[in-house]
C-alpha cells in the first residue's frame, strides 16, 4: 500500500465568545482507508463531511487529533519540522480547487515550477530550464506560456500550471481537492483526461476530493463516502455507484440529476 | 430575427416575459461592446425556462438586462416585454417600479445578497411594505405563511434569526420566500443552486417545481448545468458567446441535441454510469460575445464547421424539437447516438433526429 490512513480523527476547538467556554467540533471521526501504488481513490461528501480536512491531514497541513498516516508502511511524523516537511513534499503534493488563489499572482508560472525543482535540488542548475519545459509539456502547456502570470491565463491553463508545479517535486501521490469544480465543463474534460494520462505515463497515485459523483466515476477506482466526519461506505467505485448499501449514499446518488435514468428528479410533482 | 418573431408571435396569447432581439453593450475604454446579442425567448405563466451556458456565455447578463441591474454605462436595446410594457423603453421610474414588483430574483450565494445585520423578518417584510403597502402586522403574517410555504420549519423562530444562524439551503429558501413576497410575475434564479450541496440542490429544485405547480410560478432558471436544467425546464435556451444557439422545446436535449456545441458539451461531461478511457473534449476555450469571431461564434471549436461558417452569421432556424442557430441546421451532422445515459452505443445507427 502506498498510502494508509488509520483511524484518523480531528477535533476543532470552537470559541463562541470571549468569556464563554470553548466547545469541540469533531470534524473527522475515525477515518481509515488505503490507496495502492499507482491507484486512484476519491473521497466524496458534501459540505461539512470532513473530506477536505482528511486531505489536509494527509499532506500535513493539519495535525490529526488521533490516528496516523502511513506512506509505504512508514508512519508520517504528526507535527513535521522543516526537514520532515521537505521529505513529505517529495512523497505527496496537493492541488487545490481554484488555481487563481493557489498560485502566486505575481510569479510567472514557469518560475513557480522552477522554484520547486531547485528547492528539492532535483536537477543541476543548468538543466532546470529544460526540466521546466518538460513539466509544462507534460501537462499540455506550451513552453512559451512559462513567462505568463496566472491572470494572463485561462482557468484550465492555470490548473495545468498548478499540476505542473505539483509534479515538479516528483511525488508519488497527488492529492487533488475539487480540482475541476471551478472550471467550465469543456475545460473539465481536458483536465480529467490529463489526470488519466499522468497516471498512465508516470504511474502516479491520485487521491481526489470531490462532491461530484460523475467525476469520481471517471477518475477513481476506489471511493470513500463521508458524511458528518465519518466514513459511511467505501469500496470499488462501480460497486458503490451501482448498488449503494447505505441510505446516505443512495440519497446522494438520487440527488444527481442524470442518475435517475430519465433525468427527472425523484420527488418532483 | 425571423425565428424570434415566430417564437414570440406564434406563442399562446398569454406570455409572462418576452425578449425580442435584445442586445446589451457594456462600455469598455469608451467603446460599446456587446455582451449579449439578439437574444429572444419567452416564458409563459407557470413555465420554467432554462438559460444554460458556460462562463462568458451571457446568461447572467441576460438576467441583469431583464432585472435592470446592468453595470454602469451599459446599454440595452430590443424588447424586454413584461405585461404590456417594454422595460427597455418605459421611463426609468416606471421601469424600477415594474422590476421591483414584477421580477423576483435569487442568486448563487444568498449570503452575499442578504444583509447579515438584519433579522430574517426585516428581509421578508421590507418588499411587501414598500411594494404592496402592507402594514407591519399584515406583512409579518404573510411572511410567516411564505416561510412555511418554502418548507422552513418553525417559521416564527426563523423570523427572529439572523442570516448567519441559517444553513445555505435554508437561506436560499428565505431568499425564495422573500422574492415571492411581492407576488412577482416571474422569478429569475441565477445559478441559485450552484453553491449548494447536491442533496440541498435537489430539495430547492423540487421546491421550485412545487411552487410552479401550486402557484403557477414562472421561473427563468439560469445554470451552467445542462442535466439540472433538463430536470425541471419546459424549454431550454443554450447560450454561447452572448447568443442563443439552441432552443429546445420540452425535454430531450440529452437524447437529441440540436446544435453541435450542445452535443459536444454533453459528451464532454463525465458520466456517472460509465467510465470512458478519454472524455471527448471541445478544442479551445469558451469565448465571450466581445471576443467572438465573425460568422458563427462557435466555428473555431466546431468539428462540423465549413467555410461558410466563418463568414455567415447564422439565424435561429426552426427544426424539429426547437430552434437552432447553425447554418447546417437542416443537415444530419451526426448519426451516432450519445452513449451517455448508460445504454450501449452502436445499436441506434439511424437515429434520425427522433422527432416523434
Amino acid at each position: 500500500m502506498l498510502l494508509e490512513v488509520k483511524h484518523l480523527s480531528k477535533d476543532f476547538r470552537l470559541r463562541s465568545g470571549l468569556l464563554s467556554r470553548s466547545t469541540h467540533l469533531a470534524a473527522v471521526k475515525d477515518v481509515s482507508f488505503e490507496v495502492p501504488a499507482s491507484g486512484a481513490a476519491a473521497i466524496v461528501g458534501e459540505t461539512g463531511s470532513g473530506k477536505t480536512t482528511v486531505a489536509r491531514m494527509i499532506v500535513g497541513l493539519e495535525t490529526p487529533t488521533h490516528g496516523e498516516v502511513l506512506v509505504d508502511g512508514t508512519p508520517l511524523v504528526v507535527a513535521p519540522g522543516p526537514s520532515e516537511r521537505r521529505r513529505r513534499a517529495r512523497l505527496m503534493q496537493m492541488v487545490f480547487q481554484n488555481p487563481f488563489l493557489s498560485l502566486d499572482p505575481h510569479q510567472p508560472i514557469g518560475e513557480g515550477v522552477e522554484e520547486v525543482v531547485s528547492f528539492h535540488r532535483l536537477r543541476p542548475p543548468a538543466e532546470r530550464a529544460g526540466r521546466v519545459e518538460e513539466l509544462l509539456a507534460a501537462v499540455g502547456l506550451d513552453g512559451r506560456l512559462a513567462a505568463k502570470r496566472p491572470r494572463q491565463l485561462s482557468g484550465g491553463q492555470c490548473q495545468r500550471a498548478a499540476i505542473a508545479r505539483a509534479l515538479a517535486a516528483e511525488p508519488q501521490l497527488l492529492v487533488l481537492d475539487e480540482p475541476v469544480s471551478a472550471l467550465d465543463v469543456s475545460t473539465q474534460a481536458q483536465i480529467l483526461n490529463l489526470l488519466a494520462d499522468l497516471r498512465a505515463k508516470l504511474g502516479i497515485s491520485v487521491l481526489m476530493i470531490s462532491h461530484d459523483l460523475a467525476l469520481v466515476r471517471q477518475v477513481a477506482d476506489d471511493v470513500v463516502v463521508m458524511y458528518k466526519g465519518e466514513v459511511v461506505e467505501s469500496g470499488k467505485v462501480e460497486a458503490i455507484l451501482s448498488s449503494p448499501k447505505e441510505a446516505y449514499t443512495r440519497r446522494l446518488l438520487a440527488a444527481v440529476p442524470e442518475y435517475s435514468g430519465t433525468g427527472r428528479a425523484t420527488g418532483l410533482p | 430575427m425571423t425565428a424570434t418573431d415566430v417564437m414570440t408571435t406564434s406563442a399562446l396569447p398569454q406570455v409572462t416575459l418576452t425578449l425580442e432581439g435584445v442586445t446589451t453593450y457594456v462600455r469598455m475604454r469608451k467603446l460599446l461592446r456587446p455582451v449579449i446579442l439578439d437574444v429572444g425567448f419567452f416564458v409563459r405563466p407557470g413555465e420554467i425556462v432554462g438559460l444554460v451556458g458556460e462562463s462568458g456565455s451571457g446568461k447572467s447578463m441576460t438576467a441583469r438586462t431583464i432585472a435592470g441591474a446592468l453595470p454602469r454605462g451599459a446599454v440595452a436595446e430590443g424588447v424586454v416585454g413584461l405585461g404590456e410594457e417594454n422595460l427597455l423603453t418605459v421611463s426609468r421610474r416606471r421601469r424600477r417600479e415594474v422590476q421591483g414588483k414584477q421580477i423576483g430574483m435569487i442568486f448563487q450565494d444568498p449570503k452575499a445578497y442578504i444583509d447579515p445585520l438584519w433579522r430574517v423578518e426585516v428581509h421578508m417584510t421590507e418588499g411587501m411594505r414598500v411594494h404592496l403597502g402592507l402594514s407591519k402586522s399584515e406583512a409579518r403574517a404573510r411572511a410567516i405563511d411564505l416561510l412555511s410555504a418554502v418548507g422552513l420549519d418553525q417559521p416564527e423562530r426563523r423570523m427572529r434569526q439572523f442570516p448567519e444562524e441559517l444553513s445555505g439551503g435554508m437561506l436560499q429558501r428565505v431568499m425564495i420566500a422573500g422574492a415571492l413576497s411581492v407576488e412577482p410575475s416571474i422569478l429569475l434564479a441565477d445559478e441559485a443552486t450552484t453553491a449548494l450541496d447536491v442533496t440541498t440542490q435537489a430539495e430547492i429544485v423540487s421546491l421550485l417545481g412545487r411552487l410552479r405547480a401550486e402557484r403557477g410560478l414562472s421561473v427563468l432558471f439560469i445554470t451552467h448545468d445542462l442535466a439540472l436544467a433538463d430536470q425541471i425546464c419546459d424549454r431550454i435556451c443554450v447560450m454561447y458567446a452572448g447568443r442563443i444557439v439552441e432552443v429546445r422545446e420540452g425535454r430531450g436535449i440529452f437524447e437529441d441535441p440540436l446544435h453541435p456545441y450542445t452535443k459536444d458539451l454533453l459528451a464532454a461531461r463525465p458520466n456517472i454510469r460509465k467510465r470512458v478511457a478519454r472524455l471527448p473534449v471541445i478544442k479551445g476555450t469558451p469565448t465571450s460575445a466581445m471576443d467572438a469571431p465573425s460568422g458563427c461564434a462557435f466555428h473555431p471549436r466546431c468539428r462540423f464547421a465549413v467555410e461558410a461558417c466563418t463568414t455567415t452569421f447564422p439565424q435561429l432556424t426552426a427544426v424539429s424539437g426547437g430552434f437552432v442557430r447553425c447554418i447546417r441546421a437542416g443537415e444530419q451532422l451526426w448519426s451516432e447516438p450519445r452513449a451517455e445515459k448508460g445504454q450501449t452505443a452502436s445499436e441506434t445507427e439511424g437515429n434520425s433526429a427522433a422527432g416523434g
